[in-house]
């Protein structure tokens, strides 16, 4: 029996091992972070430089498309969402479709209201 | 969600008054925005890095990066009051006798400055959140309670720590930058 037991907690140390290993393997590297950082740093001067220029309706477009880059940066590499499990990301994207359904849904009603009238 | 439903007030007004909305942006400071935005990506980096040395059980740099966290939130925090201040000198704050030119468009520049105080102190409030959870933090890794088989808090704290610099990512271009080109 006792026999049993020490396989049993070898076999867990083991699987406890490559768990470790497993987690090392997955954190990204601070060279990573630093890459990120730095693209963060550039595209927040890139569109405060672009926010000058008069792109008429186009300005809203690129400092939106702009913060989404620098947000999906964030999420994926500090949040560390992209070496998450797929159902993490099942719930990040879930959090993006209401958010969606939220101001599209409102904005389809409030920019047509004045075709009736 | 909570921070959607701000964002999607904002959306309604701006479609509703777009001329005065960016009337209303031009009184921001935008090198103090640009400059706190900066300052909140600095933060992320120390923050991940925070986590990153709590995952390699580097007890003395994750104090340290903790405290260099909490030193950029401040500042952050601390650029934001001083443009509240401008705006309290400039009398665009929504009820504290509040003057805009033309006289006009005050009520739909009330509406912009309402949103403004809204977004950007509910935001604030969560830097404030944040930061009291750095100190938490940092007063259990003084005592050295974060391992590498044990880092769960950190790691959570990261993730609301990068969560509140994403919401300011959207922020700063709703509030500040997409109509100073008018």
């Amino acid at each position: 029996m006792s026999g049993h037991n020490e396989r049993l907690q070898e076999a867990a140390e083991k699987i406890d091992d490559q768990m470790a290993i497993h987690a090392d393997e997955h954190s990204p590297s601070p060279k990573a972070y630093l890459a990120v950082f730095l693209t963060l740093l550039c595209l927040t001067f890139l569109t405060y430089e672009v926010a000058l220029i008069n792109l008429g309706k186009w300005n809203v477009v690129v400092a939106l498309a702009i913060a989404f880059v620098k947000s999906t940066l964030v999420a994926l590499v500090f949040m560390h969402v992209y070496q998450s499990s797929r159902r993490t990301k099942l719930v990040v994207v879930a959090g993006l479709v209401w958010l969606f359904f939220l101001i599209f849904l409102t904005m389809s009603d409030y920019l047509t209201r004045h075709w009736l009238y | 969600m909570f921070f959607g439903g701000l964002f999607l007030t904002y959306t309604v007004n701006r479609a509703a008054y777009p001329g005065i909305f960016a009337e209303a942006s031009h009184h921001l400071n935008v090198v103090l925005g640009t400059v706190n935005t900066a300052v909140l990506i600095c933060s992320s980096m120390t923050m991940a890095m925070a986590v990153y040395c709590s995952h390699k059980g580097r007890q003395k740099a994750l104090s340290i990066y903790l405290i260099l966290t909490m030193i950029l939130g401040l500042g952050f925090l601390g650029i934001k009051a001083a443009e509240w201040t401008e705006h309290f000198q400039h009398h665009l704050v929504p009820g504290f006798n509040f003057q805009f030119s033309p006289a006009a468009a005050a009520g739909p520049a009330q509406l912009y400055f309402s949103l403004y105080f809204a977004m950007t102190g509910m935001h604030a409030l969560h830097m404030i959140i944040g930061l009291g959870i750095l100190t938490f933090l940092l007063i259990e890794s003084f005592r050295a309670r974060y391992t590498p088989e044990y880092n769960t808090p950190v790691e959570l704290s990261g993730i609301y720590w990068h969560f509140v610099d994403i919401i300011w990512i959207y922020l700063f271009p709703l509030l500040y930058l997409i109509d100073i080109h008018k």
